[in-house]
């Protein structure tokens, strides 16, 4: 038989597996939505500024108008409100038909989960945004912690599904991301403002039980699917891969000081660090530590990127800044006071963060001291740490 | 959104297979083939994203497919996933094609398209395993029908030459 034969016939046997392909299509569509998110950010932004004589114009008016404006105007105003904060006239049409629409939309507890991660994050950002700018008046301060608790419960409610369910893998993914989501906002909240935030710090604590529930859930079935942790690992390992890249591309980019990347690098070297390891534990065929340690990679890599994509975002000057080169004209901005649900005897300590890795000693032995070693990047949350430890710009959610 | 990301899927569901076998007898590891597949689509989706006209889905992912390729090729030397493990044999993570004898072929395949120089087996695999006609090929290639044919008989003769 020559070569032509035999690659025709080949080829009818050569076939991914329809879960194989099933699985890589979720990974792709969940970094496309990732993408996604990050690009809206930036869009909302240009409309925000562009919506300015408009909104202007209809300020004096009453929410239900709005409303009643957005709805006689149709999809433009929905477009519009995205960029808007607490306070714009068009805010209720963000909160109570945009983010309705798209919860409603999703059929999934994976669609679920990652919308309302998605609108919890909303809620810090617009927190942080009204208090560069001096406009983050108490009032508004209750409504979006509380409104960002209720999408962070629900986020994690849907990742306790999804685990239950015995989508184990997913729901890592999904806390992971979500944990990573919400570290890098409260660093740059808690930097702020001088001292923590006790609801986004409970959440996190929240999110990390979550993850480690469903790590714990793939270890313990590893003996009974070699194969499945295999290929998750496997694709893990791509996917941290695939981040860690992309952040370091987009450190590449940034254009920024040296000086200013420097912690930024260090921390994103840790990641690279930890790859490392979870590619020696897939080597040894510890699928499970190298599952683990991948999706670690993973968090740091994002949590490093989104830090830096808010500090931008918030033009932050200062000690943990990002200096872009042509912002040296730019005015001195006075570093902003977020007081977001937060007193002075609120403060999160090293011991209120009892679990932020709690769920670790469960696995105990060397791996975690592997996964720790003195690295800050998994270390428990503690608001004492002063140092900014992020400092360079990458995308959100690459990952899976 | 909706109607691309519909579209990609659609896309996705109707060449993942294609894509993934001219991706693995390019670079023969499945691992990698995989990834590569992933790239690709990724790839199709930010140009699909970015509003340009898609009047030929299947050529476009092969067009990508080149381009990652051999930006793969180029970073061949540095250390990969799939060197550590040293993935040598055909292994594709779907049991119902581990059979011996197709395990056997792949490994014969393999072999004979080893010997072909890189572009002769790039074009042979086109022709024989994604199944491109010589037009289609010359079109990915920039080149003309003709010369493909031409070039696709040569490599046929070389190859029957080898049996005889």
């Amino acid at each position: 038989m020559w070569l032509g034969d035999k690659l025709q016939k080949l080829k009818k046997g050569i076939n991914l597996s329809e879960e194989r392909k099933d699985n890589i299509l979720s990974d792709m569509l969940r970094k496309i939505d990732a993408g996604a998110a990050l690009r809206g950010r930036e869009a909302e932004r240009r409309i925000s500024k562009g919506s300015i004589s408009i909104i202007n114009i209809f300020k004096k008016m009453p929410v239900f108008a709005a409303i009643l404006v957005a709805a006689l105007l149709g999809g433009g105003t929905s477009f519009a409100a995205q960029g808007t904060l607490p306070g714009d006239l068009l805010y209720p049409v963000k909160v109570g038909f945009n983010e309705r629409i798209t919860e409603a939309v999703q059929f999934t507890p994976q669609g679920k989960a990652a919308v309302e991660s998605q609108i919890a994050a909303t809620r810090l950002d617009e927190a942080a945004q009204l208090a560069s700018q001096n406009k983050l008046a108490d009032n508004w301060k209750n409504v979006l912690e509380a409104n960002f608790k209720l999408h962070a419960d629900a986020a994690q409610k849907n990742i306790a599904e999804i685990n239950s369910g015995g989508n184990s893998a997913s729901a890592v993914s999904l806390a992971s991301d979500f944990e990573a989501s919400l570290r890098a906002r409260h660093d740059v909240i808690n930097q702020l403002q001088g001292s923590s935030t006790v609801t986004i710090a409970e959440e996190i604590n929240d999110t990390i039980k979550l993850r480690h529930e469903a790590e714990n859930n793939i270890a313990s079935n590893t003996d009974q699917n070699t194969g499945d942790i295999k290929n998750s690992a496997k694709e893990k390992l791509n996917t941290a891969a695939n981040v860690l890249d992309s952040v370091q591309g987009y450190f590449d980019n940034l254009n920024v000081a040296t000086s200013t990347l420097a912690d930024a690098q260090n921390k994103l070297d840790s990641a690279k660090d930890i790859y490392g390891q979870a590619q020696a534990k897939f080597i040894a065929g510890d699928y499970s530590s190298a599952f683990s340690l991948a999706q670690d990679a993973i968090r740091a890599a994002q949590e490093a990127g989104i830090s830096v994509n808010l500090q931008s975002d918030l033009k932050l000057k200062g000690p943990f800044s990002v200096t872009r080169h042509g912002d040296d004209d730019e005015e001195e901005d006075v570093p902003p006071v977020i007081n977001f649900g937060a007193t002075a005897s609120s403060t999160v300590s090293a011991g209120a963060s009892e679990d932020s890795h709690s769920g670790d000693s469960n696995k105990g032995g060397d791996d975690e001291k592997e996964r720790k070693s003195g690295k800050d990047i998994l270390s428990p949350l503690n608001s004492t740490s002063t140092p900014f430890q992020v400092k360079v710009r990458g995308g959100e959610g690459s990952d899976d | 959104m909706d109607n691309s990301r519909d579209f990609f899927i659609t896309v996705y569901n109707t060449h993942a297979d294609k894509i993934y076998r001219h991706c693995l007898f390019r670079i023969f590891s499945p691992g990698k083939a995989e990834e590569l597949m992933q790239e690709v689509f990724l790839k199709f989706w930010q140009y699909l994203e970015g509003g340009k006209e898609i009047k030929n889905a299947q050529g476009l992912l092969y067009r990508i497919a080149d381009h990652s390729i051999i930006d793969e090729k180029r970073k061949r030397s540095a250390e990969s996933l799939e060197a550590l493990v040293e993935e040598k044999e055909f292994d594709p993570s779907s049991a119902e094609h581990s059979d011996i004898e197709t395990k056997v072929l792949y490994n014969e395949a393999i072999g004979e398209l080893k010997t072909l120089r890189e572009e002769e087996r790039d074009i042979f695999v086109l022709r024989y395993v994604d199944d491109l006609d010589p037009k289609e090929i010359a079109e990915l290639r920039g080149t003309t029908a003709n010369t493909v044919s031409v070039q696709l008989n040569r490599i046929t003769a070389k190859l029957k030459a080898k049996l005889i």
